[in-house]
């Protein structure tokens, strides 16, 4: 497997030409060869997952991109940011009477004149930034991978760059794991604590207009966008905030970034050429390379949010066989202590991190479970609330791509959080909340402060409330607005109860005595994600029997307490859903029902009390 | 195909293989332009004898062809226009110019001189009938093909002048060459070589030698402007898809962005920035864009989305509506999930589907649009109606009565802060114009601006008289509006005033008003349940999801064919029995009036209209050019259990208005316009308090204020807490 597998990282390009001719040679006419792919995609696809041949190709964002060989093979994760216009090349010409293709490149030298016969087909255009939120641990597997690799001696830089970093992200690891206490002197070091992607002020309010990635990461580190050129249809099941991994070959023409800039001006000398009106209009060229490399894609695959588990191999065995409900116990006593000792909040924050939309009935999004955690207090001075930074650390530990963002009324007004269209650039400029499915949310509202909203502000918080109650996203296209369906699981932690934000639960916070410290180890936080994956993936169902128990109960309940409307029973079942989930249990068993009666119970009588 | 990288003038070839063929195609090119005349000329029609004659005639500009014209007359004539339209279409041209120097010729000029007609140019637009293809459908292989797409148009660039033909002279020898440009965003190709051929001890004429003689070129108009796919055109998750569009002569100027636009043209492509000199390495990409031969604005709201059915659809929807349970299963698609509340859901169907528009001899227009209002609890699950309409309404505007204001909803006028110039900008209402506006929230609307949606309610018009700017907007909506009950809940303890607490002027403007409440019924509790749990154990059914949003689809389709196809009025006999009806509601209401006092929703000819539209969407859901005797005796029955519930409601045995009751209510009237003068304010909390000290009880006091409130005297500000006296 190692010779042609070789051949395939260097000189992909060559492979491509190979095959292009073997079919050349077959087809009886140049026609025949522009709706087939010459068995690229095929030979590409056996090598690369076959022995986890794809963690053999260098990923983009593992380190420098000018490290990377162009026109080699390099791998490339990333969300789909923006969809770009279909783009049409000339695929296939004859020079010397000899048929070369110029798919999977930017540029060709098409011999002018008839007897060229150049062969126009498209390719789709798409636009993918790093993943927003992604947590450090996740990034780590595939650097690591990366950085072993002993390929060409280009990589050198890339490997040590990929190494320092793992260590870095390892202490810091180690760091976060010593028990954090309640008091403030701590508070400034979970701040600073890199692994957790706080949008403080500028960072995420303000995203990166020029490049659109929407949670700039407060780390150090230069994450490049790719500019991604898809063939063959492989985009049609490919859907906006998408997260892919894309396998394909880099490549990068100075000459062409260098020629995009100066042509506004350039065409309109004498007549019989177009103006510029809105001919210069193609985004890609307006991209600079250097900033924005072009992913030529041979081929990619959809990724979710559970999908970090196949990346560790090693530590999957060890997992399996685990004890669940002891998993489950440790998790929650984890949880328990991270919230101050508060044992219903974390079994209520337990079931909020396996929440995710199952379905969506009409305009309901079912198995969505929104928490609102009242009764934690600001940070002093403008910093976040400590609770906030608490739990958005521990979340970030255990989901792979989480966010905490504080709603100050600076904020808020800054910049439009929803992504809107920008008809000048034609591009979808990009918003705080164009996240992938999967993406936590926590929102800090102790940040708020008395002030005056301004439109921004007010249509930021009309956007945040549509996304608790329907999970959807407005995208703003001037003309009109466009619903975008997303799974964000959002945490509202507040000091009273949040009237702006519609939260699902609302639960007020009872801190008691720490429990004093838990020991967190390595293996403890791996077979916890992989405990909340293997949650998050069950399949669920209600016999009937168990439906008629529910229904009954349900009834008499109402029967009670008129207040009970439909919407709290939306709530029972889902979070009965989550419960049996919480168990790996695939049908709902009565005592995970009355344990969900008796947390909302508990629940309503804190609320109660205040 | 030369030129892609030789000097700075390039064009795109539309018909990359005819190349060579070109010699041999001028005959059959001469034989279709002959055709082209003849069609022109001869051309019958069951309309008129001669259609495209007499255009040509009235205006000689344009000439606008619909292509099913074309195919039956000449089938393969049509066919190849279709596709190799740039072959063809300035053979179509030639052909409508010699006609019309013909048709002018026939007429020398009276004074004996036969003048010399003269031969303008034609411009020859396209329109047809078929399904307008999708942006994403047009691959690479239907470039140089006619194509008919639909969409909003985003941006409109200014006009330019583009040459047709360049006038080129050598550097050398002087020798002038006629180059003709391509249509479109082409250009010409630029001979690399001077063909004058060399005399001995002449110069021979360099590489490149020719430059452009600009004064001596051609030119028209052209515009460029940008289409977006119709918002619901895309597929969920993705973005839509721009598409270039340019257009020339007599097309430019005439769309401004945001207008929906419907358009025929040649798919092409252009290659993208200038390559200078300079650029070696020539980029293979090109850009699509569409070359526009006709142009349609969709300006009846209804024409929007594709007006075109195929058979299949309309033997299928016929079909359907010959059902006798075509009604039921109507109502059945609306919200499935919502448990119940049939009524509201057949209530919501006759919305969607609407009565006729009816224009009055005296040039007075009445509203075929439904407007419903529900008023209840919450959590009873209006905002879900409202949404499932918003999706299934072919044009509809969500709104929040919270958050919007008259502005909002009607037109504002508004001052443009770099030219200083008003210009008009259409609020919802305007924007759902032939389509439905759901107002979620209706009560927390400031009254003032409540108000300002009774001329759209009523009239269907806005009129705006702002700034100097006088004008009427269409507004020709269904009003769907979601209200609570002032206190929040409804109580059946209080009377209907109290519970709906709204003006009696916006009342009377809804058809059906239901009171939606939540009803202490332990087998609709069980339903309920039963409904939730059922939510919740079936949704992850793949099979349910897709099959719902097909019903949304088949629904909406339905609703729009209906809308287009039929347009029912009433049976003699129907009209008899809904008089009788009306005289028995009218004298039902008087006596009920006489017992307890005024009804919050009074029933006048207002009610008579909006029986007679329900009974006519009634029809219409059914494909019924008549409203029967049934479609009234349903229509009655709908507002029996709405609005005339409504109107009873709360009415209760214990809350019989007692004389004295009555005369104490007059008392604490006496008493508030004592206390405050016509325009004054008062919290609402003092007033009782000062009142109570007379020795008037708070309910009494309450109740009064309540009346006031619906006779406009007095009106609540600042969620209702301040009272203000108007009257």
């Amino acid at each position: 497997m190692g010779g042609p597998l070789m051949d395939l990282y260097g000189n992909p390009l060559g492979a491509v030409r190979v095959l292009f001719d073997k079919s050349c040679r077959n087809a009886a006419s140049p026609r025949d060869l522009t709706r087939s792919d010459w068995g690229v995609q095929e030979l590409f696809q056996t090598c690369l997952f076959r022995e986890n041949g794809h963690l053999q190709v260098p990923e983009i964002n593992s380190g420098p991109v000018d490290a990377i060989p162009v026109n080699s093979l390099v791998r490339f994760r990333g969300m789909v940011q923006d969809m770009f216009d279909v783009e049409y090349y000339i695929g296939a010409y004859k020079d010397q009477g000899v048929w070369h293709t110029s798919k999977y490149m930017d540029t060709a030298d098409v011999p002018s004149g008839p007897e060229a016969e150049p062969q126009m087909w498209d390719r789709r255009l798409f636009y993918c930034v790093p993943i927003p939120g992604e947590n450090s641990w996740v990034k780590e597997p595939h650097s690591t991978r990366t950085s072993t690799t002993p390929s060409t001696s280009t990589m050198s830089q890339g490997e040590k760059r990929g190494r320092e970093s793992s260590n870095e992200e390892e202490s810091e690891a180690m760091e976060a794991d010593a028990p954090p206490s309640d008091d403030g002197g701590d508070n400034k070091r979970l701040r600073g604590d890199d692994a957790v992607s706080t949008s403080q002020g500028v960072s995420s309010a303000a995203p990166d207009l020029d490049l659109n990635i929407p949670l700039t990461s407060s780390e150090g580190k230069k994450l490049v966008p790719c500019l991604v050129k898809v063939y063959d249809g492989q985009d049609a099941d490919l859907k906006l905030n998408d997260v892919v991994e894309v396998f394909g070959v880099l490549t990068f023409d100075p000459e062409l970034s260098a020629t995009s800039f100066h042509q506004n001006g350039v065409v309109n000398d004498d007549m019989g050429v177009v103006g510029s009106a809105f001919l210069d209009d193609n985004v890609s060229l307006r991209l600079p390379a250097s900033k924005v490399p072009r992913l030529q894609c041979i081929t990619l695959r959809k990724i979710s949010s559970s999908d970090f588990t196949s990346q560790i191999p090693e530590v999957a065995p060890t997992v399996l066989p685990l004890d669940f409900a002891q998993t489950r116990q440790s998790l929650l006593n984890y949880l328990t202590f991270s919230l101050g000792g508060d044992a219903l909040a974390a079994e209520y924050l337990l079931l909020h991190l396996l929440s995710q939309v199952h379905a969506r009935v009409d305009s309901m999004a079912l198995g969505k479970l929104s928490l609102n955690l009242t009764g934690c207090n600001p940070g002093s001075e403008g910093a976040p609330s400590p609770m906030a930074v608490a739990a958005a650390n521990v979340i970030s530990k255990l989901i792979p791509r989480s966010h905490l963002m504080p709603l100050s009324l600076e904020t808020l007004n800054k910049a439009p959080i929803a992504p809107r269209k920008d008809y000048e650039t034609n591009r979808l400029v990009t918003g705080a909340i164009q996240l992938a499915d999967g993406t936590h949310l926590t929102l800090d509202e102790t940040a708020l402060q008395a002030g005056t909203l301004g439109t921004i502000g007010v249509q930021n918080l009309e956007v945040l409330k549509h996304l608790l109650q329907w999970q959807k996203v407005e995208y703003d296209f001037q003309y009109y607005k466009m619903e975008m369906p997303a799974d964000v699981p959002v945490l509202v932690l507040s000091q009273g109860k949040s009237r702006i934000l519609p939260t699902d639960v609302v639960l007020p916070l009872n801190p008691s005595a720490s429990r004093g410290p838990v020991n967190i180890t390595d293996s403890d936080l791996i077979s916890w994600r992989h405990y909340i994956v293997k949650a998050r993936a069950m399949d669920h169902s209600l016999d009937e029997s168990m439906q008629k128990t529910v229904e009954n109960d349900l009834v008499s309940a109402r029967q009670e307490d008129r207040t009970l409307g439909p919407e709290i029973f939306h709530r029972w079942l889902t979070m009965a859903r989550l419960m049996a989930v919480s168990y790996l249990e695939p049908t709902l068993k009565p005592e995970r029902w009355r344990m969900v009666r008796e947390l909302e119970h508990r629940c309503a009588e804190r609320l109660r009390r205040l | 195909m030369a030129g892609w990288d030789e000097g700075n003038v390039f064009y795109s070839d539309q018909q990359l293989e005819d190349t060579d063929s070109n010699v041999a195609d001028a005959a059959s090119r001469h034989t279709a332009q002959r055709k082209f005349k003849e069609f022109i000329r001869s051309f019958g029609h069951v309309k008129g004898p001669f259609p495209y004659r007499e255009s040509l005639l009235q205006n000689p500009n344009i000439l606008q062809v619909a292509l099913e014209d074309l195919q039956n007359f000449d089938d393969e004539l049509s066919e190849r226009l279709r596709t190799t339209p740039a072959d063809y279409l300035p053979l179509f041209e030639i052909a409508a110019a010699e006609v019309l120097v013909g048709l002018k010729s026939k007429v020398p000029g009276e004074d004996g001189e036969l003048e010399e007609p003269h031969s303008g140019d034609v411009q020859v637009l396209l329109t047809s009938k078929e399904k307008a293809t999708s942006i994403r459908a047009l691959t690479a292989d239907r470039i140089s093909r006619l194509v008919k797409i639909t969409g909003i148009i985003i941006a409109a660039s200014r006009t330019k002048a583009k040459a047709t033909s360049v006038t080129l002279i050598c550097k050398n020898c002087k020798n002038i060459k006629v180059v003709a440009c391509r249509p479109g965003l082409g250009g010409a190709v630029m001979p690399r070589s001077c063909d004058h051929q060399t005399q001995p001890g002449e110069e021979p004429c360099p590489l490149d030698p020719f430059v452009v003689v600009p004064d001596k070129s051609k030119y028209v108009d052209q515009q460029t402007l940008k289409l977006q796919e119709n918002p619901e055109d895309v597929p969920t998750g993705e973005l839509p898809r721009n598409l270039l569009l340019a257009l020339d002569r007599n097309m430019v100027q005439k769309i401004v962005p945001g207008t929906r636009v419907t358009v025929v043209g040649i798919y092409s492509i252009f290659q993208a920035g200038g390559s200078g000199p300079e650029q070696k390495g020539a980029i293979a990409i090109r850009q699509p864009y569409l070359r526009v031969v006709g142009m349609e604005q969709a300006t009846d709201a209804h024409s929007v989305g594709g007006s075109a059915y195929n058979t299949d659809e309309d033997v299928e929807f016929k079909e359907f509506a010959r059902r006798p349970d075509a009604y039921q299963k109507v109502c059945g698609l609306i919200a499935p999930s919502i448990f119940g509340h049939d009524d509201v859901k057949k209530a919501v169907a006759c919305l969607l589907f609407g009565g006729a528009r009816k224009r009055l001899p005296d040039g007075v227009r009445l509203r075929g649009d439904i407007n419903v209002l529900l008023l209840g609890d919450p959590s009873t699950a209006k905002s879900q109606f409202l949404k499932f309409v918003e999706k299934t309404a072919p044009i509809a505007v969500y709104t929040s009565g919270k958050g919007s204001s008259a502005a909002g909803l009607t037109a504002s006028v508004i001052r443009d802060s770099s030219t200083r110039e008003f210009y008009l900008e259409g609020g919802a209402m305007v924007l759902a114009d032939g389509g439905v506006v759901c107002i979620d929230e209706f009560d927390k609307m400031r009254p003032e601006d409540r108000v300002a949606i009774h001329e759209a309610m009523e009239q269907q018009t806005i009129s705006i008289a702002k700034a100097g700017i006088t004008t009427v907007l269409n507004s020709r909506t269904s009003v769907l509006a979601a209200a609570n009950p002032p206190s929040g809940r409804y109580d059946d303890l209080k009377t209907a005033q109290e519970n709906i607490d709204l003006q009696t002027t916006i009342l009377s403007r809804f058809d059906l008003i239901f009171i939606v409440k939540d009803a202490r019924d332990h087998a609709r509790d069980m339903q309920i349940a039963r409904h939730i749990v059922n939510v919740h154990a079936t949704a992850d059914s793949i099979v349910r999801g897709t099959e719902v949003q097909d019903k949304e689809n088949w629904l909406k389709r339905y609703i729009e064919y209906s809308k287009s196809h039929c347009s029912p009025r009433l049976s003699d006999s129907a009209a008899q029995l809904l008089q009788s009806n009306y005289v028995k509601i009218r004298q039902q209401m008087r006596q009920q009036n006489d017992e307890n006092g005024g009804s919050p929703i009074p029933i006048t000819v207002r009610q008579l209209e909006a029986i007679i539209r329900i009974s006519e969407s009634l029809a219409r859901m059914q494909l019924s050019s008549v409203a029967t005797e049934e479609h009234v005796n349903e229509a009655i029955r709908l507002f029996h259990v709405s609005t005339l519930d409504a109107a009873r409601s709360g009415i209760t045995a214990n809350m019989v208005v007692t004389p004295e009751m009555r005369a104490e209510i007059q008392q604490v009237e006496l008493q508030v316009k004592r206390r405050m003068g016509i325009g004054s304010f008062l919290s609402e909390r003092r007033l009782i308090d000062e009142i109570m000290r007379t020795g008037l009880g708070e309910s009494t006091i309450r109740r009064a204020l309540i009346v006031m409130a619906q006779r406009d005297e007095i009106e609540y500000r600042r969620e209702r807490r301040v009272i203000v006296r108007k009257a």
